[in-house]
């Protein structure tokens, strides 16, 4: 059912028509490219010489728990970046946590402009998150491989579908327990002068604690609807309402699931501050 | 508490308008603080204002440096006209050398056409422009205060937080209920506005706000909310309709054992809402709105009753004192479902909108 919600909500404001949104007049165009819609990684890479920065947080999700999402990505030529990303789990508590990684995303050598699909390939190494739950420290840890494409459509609409492969670690002072998953994922965008609508959903590795303290490793379901202001080139604002679900089944009217993030994200020319301060790559 | 956020709200709005909002005229068409003014030479004289002369200027014209024609040198006769009177100082030449160094008057940006994105207590279908800050302040005769900011996002989205004087709990079956103070809200809405799709297409706005947990009476509380309202303009009357999708969360400290709303059936969240907003005489408006908000009661023996949507109506006037403050007062009764208007509260709201954001930006759309 929230699948159904988000999806019926997504198709009505994607839907619209551009005369709905801001004009187009004017709009600067980024001198670099987000890796990634809310949680869901993208195909393109941030750009040569360029490196971004971004983060969204609340504190809505789980009281008392800041719950987010953040890249910092680093150009290297048209066809890759390092990257240190969160990538989306569902922790112990129930909430929505960053579990971190550091990685590397290739892309092949398409243009941007051209209908054919952009495709990347990444790989993120994860690194050891800690969650305690009922005085116990659980570690939980995700290392993927991603296969990411994004597909230029009619209307300025862009659709990125992803597919996960996890091997994802969880672990207490007693037990360990590692399961492989493949979770896929579907971003829908639609930009329109300098705003762009975005929605995505997807599967996140979920790590469950029962109640005879026995633990597992399940698909968890994120969803996230919002929209994204370039307020300068350089830098732009990130504000969505967010979802997860916990287990199947579960009702849309559990709106307490539900979070609001707000951040932002910033480019910063690395080679421009390279030349300006050691003189190279100043060609 | 209360206090030191009531002093915060206050401080808030006031910080976002500027810190001279009482020095602005109440005439919406007054100069905007703040704007670019007009440039003025060393004399202090606008460059297109003719200088005092003693002659009336020749009809010798110079061309300035870009190629604009300047008028006629205006000080050509003063050093005769001055030796009747003792002589002076022989002017120095400012036209048209100086003048034409003088930066060209800049068009100054106007306030951005703006709907109010709340009546009394419901949201409109209204988002506010990009860029633009909204602050309000409120304080009734009960002692509870509200307080709000938002901002708007690319001109179809807004974010922002509150604090709602409207959601009340019942501590005991013999008290009345009273405000919870303070609930921190977030909020997030998307939409379009009036006639924006096709025409005579209302104002559409799908929002969501979500509080943080707060401790009360031995309960921590949460409450969660999804509105879809459309707003539509007839002459000088608008009509705003919608429906509002609650949840709420009540957890007892001690015993742990949790009441959620979702489990009282999905009928039992959702609730129409509406409001008219008439404008009789200029920058006057009349307002009348009926929201539903949750009412807690953590003495209550069954879920049903521990949490229950209760309607609010509002009556009131809003008045605009200018482009970017309006004064709102009147008349809130808490539960109309139970006709106490013992329980009616009085209470007076300032809202202060700001477009500094907007124009740092560059936002001129």
């Amino acid at each position: 059912m929230p699948i159904q919600l988000l999806a019926l909500l997504a198709v009505a404001w994607l839907s619209m028509p551009t005369s709905a949104l801001a004009n187009e007049d004017d709009s600067p165009k980024p001198p670099a490219t987000s890796p990634r819609l809310f949680e869901m990684p993208v195909a393109d890479v941030v750009g040569p010489y360029q490196a971004s920065l971004s983060y969204d947080g609340s504190l809505l999700e789980e009281p008392g728990i800041l719950a987010s999402a953040g890249v910092a990505a680093l150009g290297i030529g048209d066809l890759a970046q390092v990257e240190y990303r969160h990538t989306s789990a569902i922790g112990v508590r129930g909430g929505n946590v960053p579990l971190p990684a550091v990685g590397v995303q290739f892309k092949l050598p398409f243009a941007r402009e051209s209908r054919v699909p952009a495709i990347a390939l990444a790989y993120r190494l994860g690194v050891e998150h800690f969650e305690t739950l009922r005085g116990t420290e659980y570690l939980e840890k995700a290392t993927d491989v991603y296969l990411v494409s994004r597909i230029v459509l009619p209307a300025r609409f862009n659709l990125h579908l992803g597919l996960r492969m996890t091997s994802a670690i969880f672990k207490s002072p007693d037990e360990r327990l590692e399961e492989t998953l493949y979770l896929p994922a579907i971003g829908i965008t639609r930009t329109s002068g300098n705003t762009t609508a975005v929605m995505e959903l997807g599967r996140a590795p979920m790590f469950v604690v029962n109640a005879d303290e026995s633990f597992s490793i399940d698909n968890g379901f994120t969803g996230r609807l919002g929209l994204r202001w370039r307020l300068h080139p350089n830098v732009s604002l990130d504000a969505s309402a967010g979802y997860l679900a916990k287990e199947s089944g579960v009702m849309p009217s559990e709106l307490l699931q539900w979070d609001i993030r707000f951040g932002g994200e910033v480019f910063i020319s690395w080679g421009q501050l390279a030349c300006r301060s050691i003189s190279v790559f100043c060609k | 508490m209360n206090t030191y956020l009531t002093l915060a709200a206050i401080l808030s709005t006031l910080t976002i308008a500027g810190g001279n909002v009482w020095a602005q005229p109440i005439d919406p068409e007054a100069p905007i603080p703040g704007e670019p003014e007009q440039p003025t030479n060393e004399r202090g004289r606008a460059p297109d204002q003719t200088p005092p002369t003693a002659e009336p200027p020749t009809a010798e014209s110079s061309t300035a440096d870009d190629g604009e024609e300047m008028p006629a040198n205006p000080y050509a006769n003063l050093s005769q006209k001055a030796e009747e009177y003792g002589g002076y100082d022989e002017p120095q030449e400012i036209y048209p050398e100086q003048v034409s160094n003088v930066t060209k008057p800049v068009a100054p940006v106007p306030f951005p056409k703006m709907h109010a994105p709340h009546l009394l207590a419901v949201p409109t279908g209204h988002l506010l422009p990009a860029g633009v800050v909204y602050g309000t302040t409120s304080l009734d005769t009960g002692g509870s205060f509200g307080g709000s900011l938002r901002v708007g996002l690319g001109d179809v989205g807004e974010f922002g937080i509150e604090t709602s004087p409207r959601i009340r709990m019942q501590r005991t079956a013999e008290d009345s209920p009273d405000t919870v103070q303070p609930l921190v809200l977030a909020s997030f809405r998307m939409g379009v506005g009036e006639d924006r799709l096709f025409k005579h297409q209302p104002a559409l706005a799908l929002g969501f706000r979500k509080s943080f947990s707060r401790e009360e009476f031995n309960s921590d509380i949460r409450v969660a909310g999804i509105d879809l309202v459309a707003s539509k303009t007839f002459g000088k009357t608008k009509l705003h309709v919608g429906g509002v999708f609650w949840d709420a969360s009540m957890t007892n400290i001690n015993s742990e054992e949790e009441v959620l709303l979702h489990d009282t059936g999905t009928k039992r969240q959702i609730r129409p809402f509406g409001g008219i907003e008439a404008e009789p005489i200029k920058n006057a408006q009349l307002l009348v709105d009926l929201y539903w908000v949750p009412l807690f009661s953590p003495f209550a023996e069954s879920d049903e009753d521990a949490i229950k949507l209760r309607p609010t109506l509002s009556w009131g006037v809003r008045y605009h004192l200018s482009k970017r403050i309006s004064f709102e007062s009147g008349v809130r009764v808490p539960d109309i479902g139970e006709a106490n208007l013992l329980d009616a509260q009085i209470f007076g709201q300032l809202s202060i909108a700001s477009d500094k954001i907007r124009r740092a930006l560059g936002v001129t759309q």
